[in-house]
This record gives structure tokens, sequence and C-alpha cells, in this order.
């Protein structure tokens, strides 16, 4: 059983908008002085972020640095086949889906500001997944089962892309191995997919 | 008898014997999926279609056209975060999530394997099982029912005059959709003019005359080894086929910080399952239930001698 934790019944009440404005205060306030308490309150901001389905999180300058820096330490780069490269644009770490973003704590000369987006961190795909809800698995319910998306892995998406482009492998050839590269991604439980498909067998 | 006449009945028993033929070939299931995959690759066509999988649907278009260069064909979402692929002779440009992620290259040529694509009929139960309509196109319906369990079932509606696909839907063994896919609007024209090659494009591979390191013992019957793309060193690629699924192969060495040792994903009729074997990553891709990919993945071992 968990222990009542103050900082996070505070921070769940900011996201779900149940906070009067004198507890906002306070704990924007108590935010301020908290790091761990604004990094969890950042790591649940983009979760959101990803859950509503939003195109594009928000960025910041230096965005395409921190990126680059990451795929430098990156080992994983060269798994890619050497015809197939990240072309131009923004990359992503393979293997981790890792975004910079910059988030602000409030200002103390403006208490009932919202919070914006200020400072530098790294997210990681563990916390976009923290929270996904995970459903029973049988092959009904995986059809009705709310749809979460899931992080992109370019390794996972270089392997379909790799697969698709083997030419006339099947009579189903042409454009119809790449539908599945350009669908967007879904169930955000795979391993549901798979005890979903043994309750059909 | 005079020769006329003669010559007569034997251009109407000609006649007979070749309509005969004809319409034995019309309703042959087989060779209607030869030809669906035959108008895939010739015509040139333009159209939008819904795709339906995981809970989710999709619009996306989808037009082939010849150029100079070669066949040149762009798959794009219509819905959600923008994604693209683009092919043209052999360089291929993809854009995903939205343009965080573009992959773009020139698709090397692929050894062919130790076969041909194997013929449907083997593993199927192929039956032309009546007549639709389509995105305002007359069509055929085919069906192929698996002969065992270890894949998924099909199937497929055909215009009825180039036996192009105008949707299909794949089922598991229960009978539920894994995915549909249909064409809402559709328009098609024949490829007169020879197809030009690109000439970027590297020569065809030579026939493969290495065995491969690693095998899977499990693999579901009638799956052949169509195709070795090449690999980075160290690493190997393998593509089976059973004549309408595929899968795919990959061992590759470990990395720090690379893929988790053991995964699963799933997108419509797709599978992804990898596990860690001995400082390599087996990762087996293919439009088949995640049991028997799991099956697959797990019997992979290296080659005795290799």
């Amino acid at each position: 059983m968990n222990e009542s934790n103050p900082s996070l019944e505070g921070l769940s009440a900011l996201a779900d908008g149940e906070l009067s404005r004198d507890e906002l205060r306070f704990v924007l306030r108590t935010a301020a002085g908290d790091a761990q308490m604004r990094a969890r309150w950042q790591r649940w901001h983009v979760a959101r972020a990803a859950l509503n389905r939003r195109g594009e999180l928000p960025l910041a300058a230096g965005f395409a640095d921190a990126v680059m820096r990451e795929l430098a330490s990156d080992p994983a780069q060269s798994r890619r086949p050497a015809w197939l490269r990240t072309a131009g644009g923004l990359a992503f770490a393979a293997g981790v889906a890792a975004l910079a973003l910059t988030i602000v704590a409030p200002r103390e000369d403006a208490p009932d500001a919202v919070p914006t987006l200020a400072r530098t961190t790294v997210l990681r795909a563990e916390d976009l997944s923290a929270r996904l809800p995970t459903q029973p698995a049988s092959g009904r319910e995986l059809l009705s089962s709310p749809v979460v998306p899931i992080p992109i892995d370019p390794q996972v998406e270089s392997y379909l892309l790799r697969h698709a482009a083997v030419p006339a492998t099947s009579a189903r050839t042409g454009f119809l191995p790449y539908v599945h590269v350009v669908a967007s991604p879904t169930a955000a439980d795979p391993r549901r997919a798979a005890k979903a498909d043994a309750a059909r067998q | 008898m005079t020769r006329s006449t003669s010559s007569a009945r034997a251009a109407l028993a000609l006649l007979l014997l070749t309509g005969s033929l004809a319409v034995r070939s019309a309703d042959d299931p087989a060779a209607w999926l030869e030809r669906m995959a035959d108008a895939l690759e010739r015509y040139d066509y333009e159209g939008t279609l819904v795709y339906v999988h995981d809970g989710e649907v999709e619009a996306m278009r989808v037009v082939r056209t010849h150029t100079a260069a070669g066949p040149r064909e762009v798959l794009t979402s219509l819905t959600g975060e923008r994604r693209e692929m683009v092919r043209e002779g052999a360089s291929a440009r993809f854009t995903l999530a939205g343009g965080r992620l573009v992959l773009s290259g020139v698709v090397p040529p692929v050894a062919p394997g130790e076969s041909a694509r194997p013929g449907a009929a083997e593993q199927y139960e192929l039956a032309i099982v009546g007549r639709d309509r389509v995105a305002g196109h007359d069509s055929a319906v085919l069906d192929a029912r698996p002969r065992d369990a270890d894949r998924y079932g099909y199937r497929l509606w055909l215009d009825a005059e180039s036996a192009m696909l105008l949707g299909s839907r794949v089922f598991g063994a229960d009978g539920v959709p894994v995915e549909q896919l249909m064409f809402t609007e559709l328009r098609l024209q024949s490829v007169e003019a020879p197809a030009a090659t690109d000439p970027a494009a590297p020569e065809p591979a030579a026939a493969s005359t290495a065995i491969p390191d690693w095998r899977a013992s499990a693999l579901p019957s009638g799956f052949r080894l169509v195709a070795i793309p090449p690999g980075d060193a160290g690493s190997q690629h393998l593509v089976y086929s059973d004549g309408l699924a595929s899968l795919s192969l990959y061992i590759e060495p470990r990395m720090a910080g690379a893929l988790p040792p053991a995964m699963t994903a799933r997108r419509g009729a797709i599978g992804l399952v990898g596990h860690a074997l001995d400082g390599y990553h087996v990762i087996v891709v293919g439009d088949l239930p995640a049991t028997t990919l799991t099956r697959i993945a797990a019997s992979v071992e290296r080659v005795p001698g290799h």
C-alpha cells in the first residue's frame, strides 16, 4: 500500500485543475523549492501531451544540440543498416525516445502565473509509459479498450522498413507492405496483443 | 471434307479450347493472386483507402506513376501525425512521427534465397467466394483460408478486369479481423511504355552462394527462404515467405544501450518479437500471429559448423 504524499497529491490536483487559488499558490511555491517535484510535474506534462496525441511536444532552443549529443553517445546508432539513415531535421537516439524540453518554475513575483516551460531536462521512454493504462487481455477487449499511442522507436521502425523494402516476397506486394510503416503506432501494451493472439488460438 | 471446312473446324476447336482455358483461368483463385501481384506493380493508380487496425481507423492516399527513373510510389497518411513513404526507383524516403523522424536511402539489391516465392495454394485453401463492388469497381472476392493455425486468413477484393487489389481483410484463427484495408476511390491506368530503369540503381545482386549462419527450426510449414538482404558485418537478415505471408529474421550483435533483451510490438497484422541469444539480438518481423513469431524466435539457432 502506498503512503500518502502531500507533494504528489498537490501535483495531481494541479494537473486535474482542482486547486483553489490559495492552494494553487501554495503548490507552486512548494514546487519552486523542490527539484524532485518540478521534475515529476515536467514528466506528467509531457506524458499528458503524448496521451492526448498532440502532434508536437514543446521544443526549446538547444533541442537539436541536446539530441545530437545524445546521438553521439549512442552506441546503437550504427545498428541501422548503412542504406537507411536519418535524413535532415531532428533525430531520436536509437532505443530511447529522448526529447529535450524546457520548463520553468513559476516566478516568485508572479504567484498567479500558470507554470510555463523553462528548463532543459531529458525525457525517457519509461517516463511516457509509467502511467499508460493496462487492460485485461482478450481478443475482443483488445479491440474495445482505449488505444494509447506508443513512442516512436527508430530501431523498431527501421526493422519494419527493412522488412517492407525486400521486394516481392509475397503476392501482397507493391505499396501494401508499407501500409504498416505509414500507419500510426498504437497499442501501448504490446504484450497485450500477444495474449490476445493466444486467446484466439 | 474440304480444306476450308477442316481449317474452320480446327479454328473453332482452338477457339473453344482457349475459351475454356480462359474460363478456368478466370475462376482459378491462384491465377487471380498472381494477377493481383502483377497489377500492384504494373499499373499506374491513384486512390484513397481506409485502414482499420488496433481500434484505429486511418485514411491514406496512394499514388503510383512511372517516371524516367522508374516507378514512383507515394503513400501518405491523411489522419493524425504526418507520415509518408516515397519510393522512386531504388530510392526511398520515409517521414514519420509528424516529421520528427526521417529515414532515407537507396535500397540495396537483395540476393535471392534458396527458393522462389512459393505458391499460396500450398498453405491456403483458395476460393473465389463471390462478387462485390468496392470504390465503384466490380470485384471478385477471394478467400485464402490457412491450412493450420500458425498463420492468418485473408479475404481479398480484386478488380474484375485488372485484378488490382481493392480491399483486404486479415483474420485471426477466431475469425476476428486483425486489420482491414479498403479503397474508397481508385483510378487505374495501364502503363503501356516499358518501365525505365533508374540509372542510379545498383545492379541486381547475383544469386547468393552464401549459406546462412543461422536458422529457425520452428518455421511454419511451407515457409521458404526467398531473399537474403545484405547486412552489416556480423549480422544476418533472412526473409521467408509462404506465398501470402512473409517474415524477416534479423540476427545482430548485441550492443549496450540498444534494444531491450525481450520485446514484442504489433501494428495491425504485422508483429515484431525480439530476444537476446548468446550475445546477439534475434528479431522476427512478419504478418503472423504473435504466438507463431514468438515460437519462431525461440527456435533460432546457429547452423552447426558456422
